[in-house]
């Protein structure tokens, strides 16, 4: 009775008569759509399929560290660590002589925190890669020992017919 | 540090206290308009960071997928360590501006009535700080002891958190990545390799159980047509 006043759903998508011999053929019906590649929009927002870690220039945030192709990682994360504990005393002591500017130096330590979450976060890569081998080594142990299996039962087969031979042939 | 200035201690810890600290914050925020929200900022500034961490497995939560330091791999511990040394930093100095006693400001003004703090740092002070007050009451000792204490112990904590660190980040298994992707390669030629020889073995061990099943057939037709009736 109050349908008309009330919100009512979308219509389901037009494309379900396609599939309305489904159960009786498979192959009639349209096979599902291919993944999506590139970039694509969703709810008004436009996101990309490629899974790449964006700079921290990307981002608004100045990078501490120096940039390049090979990045030392333990000594940078090892100097911001450092230069966090600095600047959590230095604003310690702006704290006592002139408390009023404590700002620039709260945003100094959250730009270090910041540099350094970025840091490890580009390491996950590195780490995936040696998760993959982690895996592969793995499984080439399996495999290996798979094979082991497989020709020692062979072996024993062989072995036991022959025997069996044996056996026949005495009596 | 006075209590002129107004204090925003957010204890992050202690979900029981948030209704207190929300009180605080509510009461101290509705006081003078240039109140310090450097802590708030800070915090919100932490938080902030967990979103931009789009390989975290769980960016929203601070429990890691409820895993324990000793379950987790080793860049989730260290970035768990740096949250942690973030959380103390803010710790510190909220509880330090919270419970900081106050400080005498000029010789025109009476002493505060509190008890002074006999290890005041704030040099700012004209007047230098006198004896504490003889007061027999248990409180301000106690309060001054506190207020002694707590710096230490939260600065030792924060360097322990540090050297914590360091020390995940010493044993932080690094290695190039062509290496890597060397070995990858390897690996999977290799993988291939054992795998085809799998694929033999298992084709010719299929072969044979078909032909010892055929016989095994055989041998059992014959033997049901050797045995006589009774």
């Amino acid at each position: 009775m109050a349908t008309g006043t009330a919100a009512s759903y979308p219509p389901p998508p037009p494309f379900y008569r396609l599939y309305s011999d489904y159960s009786t053929d498979p192959d009639s019906a349209p096979p599902p759509p291919p993944p999506v590649e590139g970039s694509y929009p969703l709810y008004g927002a436009t996101y990309t399929t490629e899974a790449v870690l964006p700079s921290l220039e990307d981002q608004g945030v100045r990078q501490l560290y120096p940039k390049g192709p090979n990045i030392d990682f333990k000594k940078e994360l090892m100097s911001l660590n450092r230069d966090l504990q600095l600047h959590i005393l230095e604003l310690a002591d702006v704290l006592i002589e002139r408390p009023s500017q404590y700002a620039r130096r709260v945003e100094d330590i959250s730009l270090i925190l910041r540099n350094m979450h970025h840091l490890l976060n580009s390491l996950r890569p590195h780490q995936a890669r040696a998760t993959l081998i982690h895996i592969l080594e793995s499984q080439i142990q399996r495999r290996k020992q798979a094979v082991e299996d497989i020709k020692r039962r062979r072996e024993e087969a062989q072995k036991l017919l022959k025997e069996s031979i044996q056996i026949l042939d005495s009596q | 540090m006075g209590r002129g200035y107004d204090s925003l201690s957010l204890d992050l810890n202690t979900s029981s206290n948030s209704s207190q600290s929300q009180h605080i914050l509510r009461r101290r925020t509705s006081l003078t308009s240039s109140s310090p929200r450097f802590l708030l900022r800070l915090s919100f500034s932490l938080r902030s960071q967990r979103h931009h961490f789009a390989f975290r497995e769980n960016p929203d939560s601070t429990s890691t997928l409820g895993l324990t330091p000793g379950e987790m791999d080793i860049i989730s511990q260290l970035q768990e360590q740096v949250n942690t040394i973030a959380l103390l930093a803010v710790n510190t100095f909220g509880t330090l501006q919270r419970d900081a006693p106050p400080v005498r400001l000029s010789t025109d003004y009476p002493e505060p009535a509190a008890n002074s703090n006999p290890t005041n740092p704030n040099p700012t002070n004209g007047d230098a700080n006198p004896n504490p007050n003889p007061n027999p009451s248990v409180n301000p000792s106690e309060e001054a002891n506190n207020v002694a204490e707590q710096p230490k112990a939260m600065s030792a904590a924060l360097v322990q958190a540090a050297k914590k660190f360091d020390a995940l980040v010493a044993a932080l298994p690094l290695s190039g990545e062509e290496a890597q992707l060397q070995r990858i390669a390897e690996l999977q030629a290799e993988n291939e390799a054992i795998g085809l020889e799998l694929q033999k073995q298992l084709e010719a061990a299929d072969l044979e159980m078909k032909q010892v099943q055929e016989l095994f057939n055989h041998a059992t037709d014959n033997c049901l047509n050797l045995k006589k009736p009774d």
